[in-house]
C-alpha cells in the first residue's frame, strides 16, 4: 500500500549571523493512511522544524536545503506557493502548541473557521454556519451554536485548543500534524483531550503526527514512535516495540526519565549533559558525548540500520551490540 | 583594550552603522562651528554696525563693499547670511539644549520621586502628568509663550513646560519597575536613606530609557523652538535663531529670493534629520527586543 | 457597555469642569480682568456696562458662576479686534480648519497605513528601505519648513498651484466648504499635504513596526497553515490587530495636528481658526484666545472620549459581558 506520506532525507537549516543552524538534518520517515506517528523529542530537536517543513512554512533565515516530502503522491518541495496553499488546510492540516496565541484575540470563533473554511470553498452563510457547529460538536464543544459568536478569551484553555482542532478537520484533511497540542493546557484537560483526539481520529481515519517531548502521552495514542535528536531520527519504529525494546541509549535514556518507570523514593535518572548547540555539531554521532556506551567507533556518523519493523543509528545499539 | 566596557562595546557597535556614523559625524561639524561662531564667521551679524544696507538681499557668491565675499548671499538687513546662520544655529542650539536638560532633570525627578512616595500624591503628580501629554507641546508652548511674553525666558519657560512631562512619565514607569525589585528592598534594610537609594541606586538603572526619551526630545525641542521663533513668539529679532531667519526670509521667498529663507532652513533639516538618526541608532542599541 | 461610557463621560466632565476653573483664575493671573477683557478704548458708560454684564464687581464665585453660565449659552465674550462675538468669530473659521484638518488627517491615514503594512510586510525590499527612509524624513522636518518648500517649489518655481488663501466654496447648511470645488482642492491641497505629512510618516513608522512584530506570531502563522491567502492574512487578521495601537496614536496625534494647523494656515494665510488665534496673540485679543482654549480643550476631551470608546469596540477583550 502506498504511503500516504513519504519523507526522505528532509533538511532544513536556518543562516544566521552566527553560522547555518542545522535544525533538521537528514529526516526520512513514512506514514500509511489512518496511521498515528508519535515524533519525540527534547526542545532544539528539529520537530516542530521538521513539522513546519512538511507545510512549507519556514521562513528566511530558514530552508529547507534537501530532500522529498511526498504527500497523496505530490512532492511537496518546491511546489508552487499556490499549489501548495491549496493543499494546506485542505488535505494537510495543523495544530499548534499555545491556542491562546494561534487563535486571532479580536475576532469571533465564527469568523476565524469562516476564514479558514472560504480559504478553501465558497459557501453560503448558513453553510458556514452549520459545518462549523459540525465540527465543534465533533471536538466536544457543547452548545456549539451560540458559541460561535463568541471570542476566544471568552473559552477555557481547553476549550480553545478544541476550536483550534476543529479548525484544522474544517476540510477533512487526510493528515494533521498537531505540535505539542496538550503541552499548554493543565494536565487533567491534557489526558482529555489525547484520548478525545485519538478516539477522533481512529473513527474519521485520519493520519496524525503527534509532535511532543513526553514519551508518556505519545506511548498512549501513536501507532509508530520516532524519536528525534539534534536534527536526525535516531530511532524509530512500533510503539510496543520502541517502549520495550528500544535500541538507541537515548531512547533508553529517555524512558528510564519517566516518573512511572522509576521505584519511589529513588533518584530520578536523568540524561547528563546537554543536547549540542546546532551551529556546533560535534563530528560522528551527534549524542557521543553524553552516552555511556561511546567509544572510538562514534567519532564516525552512524548510518540508519533496519531491524525487524524499526530503524536506528547508533553503532552500539542495546541488545545488538556484540 | 576597547570593547571591554559597555560603553566601548556600544561605541563599537554604532560606528558599524555607516549612516549613523556619518550623521553623527555631520552634527558635530554642525555644532563646533556653532561653538566657534564668533570666530569663524566673517561677520558678527549682531554687531549693528557692521551691517551696511546697500548690500541687503544679495544673491550667494556676492563680493560685498566689507571686502568679502557673501557665500550665501545676505538678508533683509544687509547681515550676511552665514555668518547670521552660524549665529543661528549657536542659538537654536544653546535654547533648545537647556530648555531640554532642565527638563530632564526636571522631568525625572518628578517621575522617580512620585513613585518613591506613592500614594495620592503619586497618583495626583502623575493625573497632571498625563493630562499634558495628551495636549500638543505646540499649543501649550504658544499660550505660554504667549503669557510669558517674548524672549529667551519665556521661550525656554514654554519649551521646558511643554518637554518635562515625557521624562516624568518614562522616569515614573521605569522608578516603579526598579522599585519592587529586590535589591531596593536590601538597600533600604541596611538600612540605606531613601535618598541615597533613589539616587544612587534607582535612577542609574532608569537612565536607559531616559536616554532614548532625550534622543527623541532633543530634536523635538529644536524644531519646536525653531517653529516658535518662526511664528514669531520666540527670540528677539535682534537675536535670530534659525527659526527667525527662515521666518524673516519668507515673504522674500515669493519674489525669487529663496536664499535668505532656504539656506537657514537646510541647516535646520540636516540638524535635525541627523539628530533623528544618530538618536534611532542609539535606540535600536538600547532596546533590549533586539537581540544582536 | 453603557456604565463604561457612562463613566468616561463624567470623567470628561471633572476634567472639564477643572479645566475651567483654570483658565477662569488664570484671567485673574494675568492681569486684572477688566483690563484683559475690555478694550482699553472703550468708554466710560462701556465700561460701567461691561463690568456690570460681568459682574465684575461681584464675588469671585459668583463671576465663575457667571462664567460658566456665559460659556454654556456659548457667550464667549467680544473681540477686542474685530468688535464681533468671539462666538461669531470662531464659528466663521472653524469650518476652514477642520476640512484642512480632517483632509490631511485622513489621508495621511489612508496612504500612510498601506505603505507601512506593505514596508512590515516586506522590510528588506528596496522599496521599503525607500518609504522608510522618507518616513524618517518626514518625520524630522519641521512643518514650517515643508511648507516653505512646498511654496517654493510648487507655486513659485513650478506654478502649479497658489500659494495660499482659500479656494471657491460651497455653502451646506449654512456653512462654507471648499472642499467641493475643483479651484478649493487646488488651494487645499498643499496644506493638507504640508500638515499631514508629519502623521503620515508616523503611521507608516506605526503600521510598519506593528507588522513586522505580527508576521512571525502564532496567528499569522495558524492563518497561513489552514491555507489562507497573504492578502486575507494581512487584511483580515493583521490589519485588525494593529488597528488597535493605530487607533490610539491616530487619536492623540489628532491633537497634534490641530496644533500644527497653526503654523499651516500661517504659512498659506489659510482663514481658519489657527491663522486667528496666532493673529490674537500678537494683537493680544485674550478674550479670542481665552475662548479657543476652552474650545481646544474640550476638543481634546472629546478626542480622548472617542478613543477610548473605538478601544473598547476594536479590542473585546476590555468590554466586560454580562452573559
Amino acid at each position: 500500500m502506498t504511503p500516504l506520506l513519504q519523507v526522505t532525507d528532509l533538511a532544513t537549516h536556518f543562516f544566521t549571523r552566527a553560522g547555518a543552524l542545522k535544525a533538521v538534518d537528514g529526516v526520512s520517515f513514512q506514514l500509511a493512511p489512518g496511521e498515528v506517528l508519535g515524533l519525540v523529542g527534547e526542545s532544539g530537536s528539529g520537530k516542530t522544524v521538521t513539522g513546519f517543513s512538511l507545510l512549507g512554512l519556514i521562513e528566511p533565515p530558514g530552508k529547507i536545503v534537501r530532500g522529498s516530502v511526498r504527500f497523496e503522491g505530490h512532492e511537496l518541495i518546491g511546489m508552487r506557493e499556490r499549489d501548495l496553499r491549496s493543499i494546506r488546510g485542505r488535505r494537510l492540516a495543523m495544530v499548534f502548541q499555545d491556542p491562546t496565541m494561534t487563535l486571532n484575540p479580536v475576532l469571533t470563533i465564527l469568523r476565524q473557521m469562516s476564514l479558514a473554511l472560504q480559504a478553501h470553498k465558497q459557501l453560503s452563510n448558513d453553510a458556514i454556519r452549520a459545518r462549523c457547529i459540525e465540527v465543534l460538536t465533533l471536538v466536544g464543544i457543547p452548545d456549539a451554536g451560540s458559541r460561535l459568536d463568541a471570542y476566544p478569551h471568552e473559552f477555557s484553555g481547553g476549550m480553545r485548543q478544541r476550536v483550534a482542532i476543529a479548525i484544522a478537520l474544517l476540510h477533512n484533511p487526510s493528515l494533521i500534524i498537531a505540535d505539542e497540542p496538550t503541552t499548554a493546557l493543565d494536565v487533567s484537560v491534557q489526558a482529555q483531550i489525547l484520548t478525545e483526539m485519538r478516539d477522533l481520529v481512529r473513527r474519521i481515519g485520519t493520519s496524525l503526527i503527534w509532535i511532543s517531548h513526553d514519551l508518556a502521552t505519545v506511548s498512549s495514542l501513536a501507532d509508530r514512535i520516532a524519536v528525534m535528536y539534534a536534527g536526525r531520527i535516531v530511532e524509530e519504529g512500533p510503539t510496543a516495540q520502541v517502549l520495550k525494546q528500544p535500541r538507541h541509549p537515548y531512547t533508553q535514556g529517555l524512558l528510564d526519565s519517566l516518573p512511572s518507570r522509576t521505584v519511589p523514593g529513588q533518584a530520578l535518572p536523568h540524561i547528563p549533559g546537554m543536547m549540542p548547540s546546532l551551529l556546533d555539531l560535534p563530528q560522528g554521532c551527534s549524542y557521543a558525548p553524553r552516552c555511556g556506551r561511546a567509544d572510538d567507533r562514534c567519532s564516525s556518523d552512524p548510518a540508519l540500520t533496519r531491524v525487524d519493523a524499526g530503524a536506528f543509528r547508533c553503532h552500539h545499539p542495546i541488545g545488538l551490540d556484540e | 583594550m576597547n570593547g571591554a566596557t559597555p560603553f566601548g562595546r556600544f561605541c563599537r557597535e554604532f560606528c558599524e552603522n555607516r549612516v549613523s556614523l556619518a550623521a553623527f559625524a555631520t552634527v558635530l561639524v554642525l555644532v563646533s562651528v556653532a561653538v566657534f561662531a564668533p570666530w569663524v564667521a566673517p561677520q558678527n551679524p549682531y554687531d549693528l554696525a557692521s551691517l551696511i544696507l546697500a548690500d541687503a538681499r544679495r544673491p550667494p557668491g556676492f563680493l560685498g563693499a566689507g571686502g568679502y565675499t557673501h557665500w550665501l548671499g545676505t538678508d533683509a538687513q544687509g547681515r550676511d547670511l552665514l555668518s547670521a546662520i552660524l549665529f543661528g544655529l549657536a542659538i537654536s542650539l544653546r535654547v533648545s539644549l537647556t530648555a531640554g536638560a532642565i527638563a530632564f532633570v526636571l522631568g525625572a525627578t518628578l517621575g522617580v520621586v512620585a513613585a518613591f512616595l506613592g500614594g495620592k500624591i503619586e497618583t495626583l503628580i502623575m493625573r497632571v502628568v498625563d493630562l499634558q501629554l495628551s495636549f500638543p507641546a505646540l499649543l501649550l508652548a504658544l499660550l505660554l509663550a504667549a503669557i510669558v511674553g517674548q524672549g529667551k525666558t519665556g521661550l525656554t519657560v514654554a519649551l521646558v513646560a511643554a518637554q518635562y512631562a515625557y521624562f516624568a512619565r518614562t522616569a515614573h514607569g521605569a522608578a516603579i519597575a526598579e522599585r519592587s525589585k529586590e535589591y531596593v528592598e536590601a538597600a533600604l534594610s541596611v538600612p540605606l536613606s531613601v535618598g541615597t537609594v533613589v539616587f544612587r541606586h534607582i535612577l542609574p538603572n532608569c537612565l536607559s530609557p531616559l536616554i532614548v526619551v532625550a534622543t527623541i526630545q532633543i530634536a523635538h525641542a529644536i524644531s519646536l523652538e525653531a517653529t516658535l521663533s518662526f511664528l514669531g513668539l520666540g527670540l528677539p529679532p535682534t537675536e535670530p535663531s534659525l527659526g527667525t531667519l527662515i521666518s524673516n526670509g519668507f515673504p522674500y521667498m515669493l519674489s525669487g529670493r529663496y536664499w535668505i529663507s532656504i539656506f537657514p532652513g537646510i541647516v535646520l533639516l540636516v540638524l535635525i534629520v541627523g539628530i533623528n538618526l544618530v538618536g534611532d541608532q542609539v535606540r535600536d542599541q538600547l532596546n533590549p527586543r533586539f537581540t544582536r | 457597555m453603557l456604565g463604561f461610557f457612562i463613566q468616561r463621560l463624567g470623567q470628561a466632565a471633572v476634567v472639564m469642569f477643572c479645566t475651567s476653573v483654570l483658565v477662569f483664575l488664570g484671567v485673574y493671573a494675568i492681569g486684572n480682568p477688566i483690563d484683559v477683557l475690555i478694550s482699553p478704548d472703550a468708554t466710560q458708560e462701556v465700561r460701567a456696562e461691561l463690568i456690570a454684564r460681568y459682574g465684575f464687581d461681584q464675588p469671585l464665585y459668583q463671576q465663575y458662576f457667571g462664567f460658566v453660565n456665559r460659556l454654556l449659552n456659548h457667550d464667549f465674550g467680544t473681540s477686542l479686534v474685530f468688535n464681533t462675538p468671539v462666538t461669531d468669530l470662531i464659528l466663521n473659521r472653524l469650518p476652514a480648519t477642520l476640512e484642512l484638518t480632517l483632509v490631511a488627517v485622513l489621508g495621511a491615514a489612508l496612504l500612510g497605513i498601506p505603505l507601512g503594512m506593505y514596508a512590515g510586510y516586506r522590510p528588506d525590499s528596496r522599496s521599503a528601505r525607500l518609504i522608510m527612509a522618507a518616513s524618517t524624513i518626514g518625520f524630522s522636518v519641521p512643518t514650517f519648513w515643508v511648507g516653505l518648500v512646498l511654496i517654493f517649489t510648487f507655486s513659485v518655481t513650478l506654478g502649479w498651484l497658489p500659494a495660499g488663501s482659500r479656494g471657491d466654496t460651497v455653502t451646506i447648511f449654512g456653512t462654507q466648504w471648499s472642499v467641493f470645488t475643483l479651484d478649493g482642492w487646488r488651494h487645499l491641497l498643499l496644506p493638507a499635504v504640508n500638515l499631514g505629512l508629519f502623521k503620515l510618516s508616523l503611521m507608516i513608522r506605526l503600521a510598519r513596526a506593528g507588522t513586522r512584530e505580527l508576521m512571525p506570531s502564532d496567528t499569522v502563522k495558524f492563518a497561513r497553515a489552514t491555507g489562507q491567502s497573504e492578502w486575507t492574512v494581512l487584511r483580515h487578521h493583521v490589519l485588525r490587530l494593529i488597528s488597535l495601537p493605530l487607533v490610539a496614536v491616530f487619536g492623540l496625534e489628532l491633537g497634534s495636528t490641530l496644533a500644527f494647523a497653526v503654523v499651516t494656515e500661517t504659512i498659506y494665510s489659510w482663514p481658519g481658526l489657527g491663522k486667528l488665534i496666532i493673529d490674537s496673540i500678537f494683537s493680544l485679543d485674550r478674550p479670542v484666545m481665552l475662548a479657543y482654549l476652552i474650545l481646544v480643550t474640550f476638543f481634546f476631551i472629546m478626542i480622548n472620549l472617542l478613543v477610548d470608546i473605538a478601544y473598547v469596540g476594536l479590542d473585546p477583550r476590555l468590554r466586560r459581558k454580562s452573559r
